[in-house]
């Protein structure tokens, strides 16, 4: 049903030429200060991966620190960095190694947080076809994004061979052929498939080492200029997702529902359940990870596992791509010397 | 300086002037707008991105033209075969006629995972989707060839006591050959156009190496810009070869008597 | 009177030929004809008036609807191999040169290569085009391409000849040269003629008869006897003979006139 990382639109690339700066304040909630209009510009059609949001949303917590949120839906090319670096809006959703190719293009874009400590992605396959782990890929053919990292990255953790065919964002090949393996969300495909009676397993792309986390980005431009309301945007959202994924989501998930016909409460319970047993969003508290942290540590090394696979076009640090003063206090990471 | 050489002065001056004149106009419009390369690059990026990645590109271009080359060519075979039992029976013409255009209006997209399911993901199912682009002019217009046959050419024909047979082979056959090679031509137009398409749907790729459509999905997912159009630039190389390749063979078989080809004193 | 022995049996007898097209109106009505070997018989008429039907209907191309055609004794699908039809557009293959156009029939009926090589090198000589055997259609004139059509219809050596309006889109002189050429080639190989014209002139210099047909339905009108001896020269056409009997065909061509 979905999968990030767009397929081709050259014509929508032209398309965005135009500079917006964030629309100026309009209508007031409380009569006393007029609320800031910003837009969320999401990768996808609405979908629990996007719950935390949402719950911000209509629990009025943008509301409370003076923001009025617009979440716009995404689709096949929702060419989220694009958009962004056009200034069409002010955040978006994406992975940090998007944000770091983005930079490595000298693209001005900069992440303030992540919702997912680590990424959905996955691969899933049928059982029948013996694969186990991920060495077990070698000489298969993947339906998967063309020029994806953790590809090459795969390949050469394990020393094995992988042939691309280009995502078609549909299930009817997989439950075709029980050999077949595609990218996935571990949240989403395997859903369907196991509706259809698929016998259907997952490995997690991020047990292959490459693990990089599902972020929201800005600007470097627009965070310079507007540093209270990413603050505030930045608070309001973490709290959203804290909220999302251990308290009450009922009204968050009708939203949701309301805006993509396909999300029934069924499969919204199924999506939160796997980011619960995989501790998507709340990572390894063991470990210091808190819901929506990034670590500038893991970022550079990240980093360098991009440039070892030649990814990045030019060196980038760690301050190029992350902009830490951003994110509330009790959610950073904490210096050893503590 | 002559007239004649003038002339063919001109022939190549007015479009080499008018280029470097557009190419003007696309730096103009970047400054202007202030475009970003990884929106719209400029010339000069482009063909530095080809130079980087030519073995890529080039690998990739081969992949592409292998399977374009091969559905042209069942196309054009498939097609012309087909044409002639639907040139020359009227009742498969009426029976069958009618599903080949259906086939013709079905969206690609539709069908590829269908190829993909009974071929195989990779050069089959590419070979099998670019034959579906180009086989349709072929069959149209050869069909037609076939039964357009002047009247006066078919008494003629009576007259010699020829067998059907015979009229096949020495009236209809090369009174459909300009028929059939506007119908190739349209077809090597479409077959670069096929194969690129067949790859995204079909397509697969070792290395991070696949056909050109492949490569254009991965330039575009790693925001390599430049790189992105540097395939365009090689997929326009490409459909040049091609246009220029069926133009020459349709120049070869027909110039000495056809129309078309024949200068008018 | 050369070849016209006029107490043989016809080698071409129409009888009550009648002819229409399906449900259209009736093109031929009540054709009655004999025509004996070595005649050189022309029609003509107002438009309409079906004469080039009838000259498919001999040939065989087209079926009466009514009536009887016997050529030689047989249908004119049967015997179809003693007759050759000139059509009225060169009706050369563009695709093929000369020569090859020529040797079409010859190539259609099995003949082996030498003795079809041979045969049209000399018809290419009989009508003056053997330097031309390797042109296209395309490089040549119209009065040129004519000639090949002739030449390619004399390949089978027929015993009759249709010839449709054949000279119709050429000038005058070339016209008159074509004729002269035409019966010089009958002389030599003899041939019964049958020819298509909308020029009285044409019909009364080539002809031995000239049927004149009205139109709406096609009937015979009136033949008109030529009595002039074969072999004709080009200073037949300066004689008062000639002009009268030009006359005398105008005349009748302007009777059926409607």
């Amino acid at each position: 049903m979905m999968t990030r990382c767009g397929a081709l639109a050259l014509v929508a690339l032209l398309a965005g030429c135009g500079e917006k700066a964030a629309a100026p304040a309009v209508g007031a909630a409380d009569g006393a200060k007029p609320l800031t209009k910003v837009t969320l510009q999401t990768d996808w059609y609405a979908q629990p991966e996007h719950g935390g949001f949402y719950q911000a949303l209509v629990k009025g917590y943008y509301r409370e620190v003076g923001l009025d949120v617009t979440i716009e839906q995404g689709g096949p090319n929702s060419m989220p960095v694009q958009k962004v670096a056009m200034g069409n809006t002010q955040f978006a959703i994406g992975r940090s190694d998007e944000l770091a190719v983005a930079a490595g293009r000298g693209i001005p874009v900069v992440m303030l947080a992540a919702l997912m400590q680590r990424d959905p992605q996955a691969v899933m396959f049928h059982k029948e076809s013996g694969i186990r782990d991920f060495k077990d890929l070698d000489g298969r053919s993947i339906m998967a994004v063309p020029g994806a990292a953790w590809v090459t990255i795969t390949e050469r953790k394990y020393g094995i061979k992988i042939s691309v065919t280009p995502l078609d964002f549909g299930l009817s090949r997989f439950l075709a052929d029980k050999k077949f393996v595609q990218q996935c969300f571990i949240t989403n495909e395997p859903f369907y498939v196991g509706q259809k009676g698929a016998n259907v397993g997952a490995l997690l792309l991020s047990d292959t080492g490459f693990s990089p986390y599902r972020i929201w980005f800005s600007s470097r431009d627009y965070i310079a200029k507007n540093p209270e309301i990413v603050r505030a945007f930045n608070a309001a959202s973490i709290r959203g997702w804290r909220d999302y994924v251990d308290g009450d989501r009922q009204a968050a998930d009708a939203r949701i529902g309301e805006l993509n016909k396909q999300m029934t409460p069924e499969f919204i319970a199924f999506s939160v359940a796997a980011m619960r047993k995989y501790g998507l969003v709340h990572g390894d508290p063991a470990k210091g990870e808190r819901v929506g942290q990034l670590d500038a540590a893991r970022i550079a090394a990240e980093l360098k596992q991009l440039a070892d696979i030649g990814m990045l076009g030019q060196p980038v640090k760690v301050e190029d791509v992350f902009a830490e003063k951003f994110l509330p206090d009790d959610v950073r990471v904490k210096s050893a010397a503590k | 300086m002559n007239p004649v050489m003038k002339n063919r002065l001109f022939a190549w001056l007015q479009p080499a002037v008018t280029g470097v004149g557009l190419i003007a106009l696309w730096y103009g419009v970047k400054k202007f707008f202030g475009i970003p390369t990884f929106v719209l690059p400029a010339p000069d990026e482009i063909l530095s991105a080809a130079w980087t990645e030519r073995a890529v590109l080039w690998a990739s271009a081969l992949v592409t033209v292998r399977g374009a080359l091969l559905g042209f060519l069942a196309a054009v075979a498939v097609g012309f075969l087909l044409s002639m039992a639907l040139g020359f029976s009227p009742r498969i013409k009426a029976s069958f006629y009618p599903y080949i255009l259906v086939m013709q209006m079905m969206p690609v997209t539709i069908l590829a995972p269908v190829f993909v399911l009974w071929l195989g993901q990779g050069l089959p199912s590419i070979v099998a989707i670019t034959f579906m682009i180009g086989f349709f002019p072929v069959v149209a217009n050869t069909t037609m060839g076939f039964i357009s046959v002047d009247r006066n050419f078919q008494e003629l024909f009576l007259m010699c006591k020829a067998t059907r047979s015979q009229e096949i082979r020495y009236l209809r056959i090369p009174g459909a050959m300009p028929y059939f090679l506007t119908g190739m031509k349209i077809a090597g137009t479409l077959a670069p156009i096929g194969a690129i398409v067949g790859d995204f749907l079909a397509g697969s790729a070792q290395n991070g190496v696949g056909g050109i459509g492949y490569m254009t999905i991965a330039y575009f997912s790693q925001l390599k810009t430049p790189a992105l159009f540097a395939t365009g630039l090689v997929a326009c190389v490409m459909g040049f070869l091609f246009v220029g390749g069926v133009n020459w063979l349709h120049w070869r078989l027909l110039h000495s008597w056809h129309d078309s080809m024949v200068k008018k004193e | 009177m050369g070849f016209v022995a006029m107490n043989q049996p016809p080698v071409v007898k129409i009888d009550r030929v009648g002819k229409r097209f399906g449900t259209g109106p009736v093109v031929l009505d009540g054709i009655d004809l004999a025509v004996t070997r070595g005649e050189f018989v022309s029609f003509i008429g107002p438009s309409g008036c079906g004469k080039s039907t009838l000259l498919r209907l001999i040939a065989g191309l087209t079926e009466a609807s009514s009536g009887s055609i016997v050529v030689e004794g047989m249908t004119p699908a049967d015997a179809r191999e003693l007759m050759f039809f000139v059509f009225q557009d060169a009706n050369l293959l563009p695709w093929r040169r000369v020569a090859e156009n020529v040797e079409l029939p010859l190539l259609l009926r099995g003949d082996p290569l030498l003795k079809r090589q041979e045969r049209v090198a000399r018809m290419l000589e009989i009508v003056g085009l053997a330097s031309s055997s390797t042109k296209f259609p395309w490089q040549l004139s119209g009065g040129m391409k004519m000639r090949v059509s002739i030449a390619r219809a004399l390949s089978v050596a027929p015993d009759i000849l249709l010839l449709d309006e054949p000279f119709g889109a050429l000038d005058e002189m070339t016209r008159d040269k074509l004729n002269e050429d035409l019966l010089a080639i009958r002389e030599r190989d003899p041939f019964t003629g049958f020819f298509v014209t909308h020029s009285v002139t044409e019909a009364v210099f080539l002809s031995s008869r000239i049927v004149v047909l009205s139109a709406n339905p096609g009937r015979v009108a009136t033949v008109i006897d030529v009595p002039f001896s074969y072999p004709r020269s080009a200073e037949l056409r300066e004689t008062p003979e000639f002009l009268q009997l030009l006359g005398t065909t105008a005349h009748a061509l302007r009777g059926v006139r409607t």
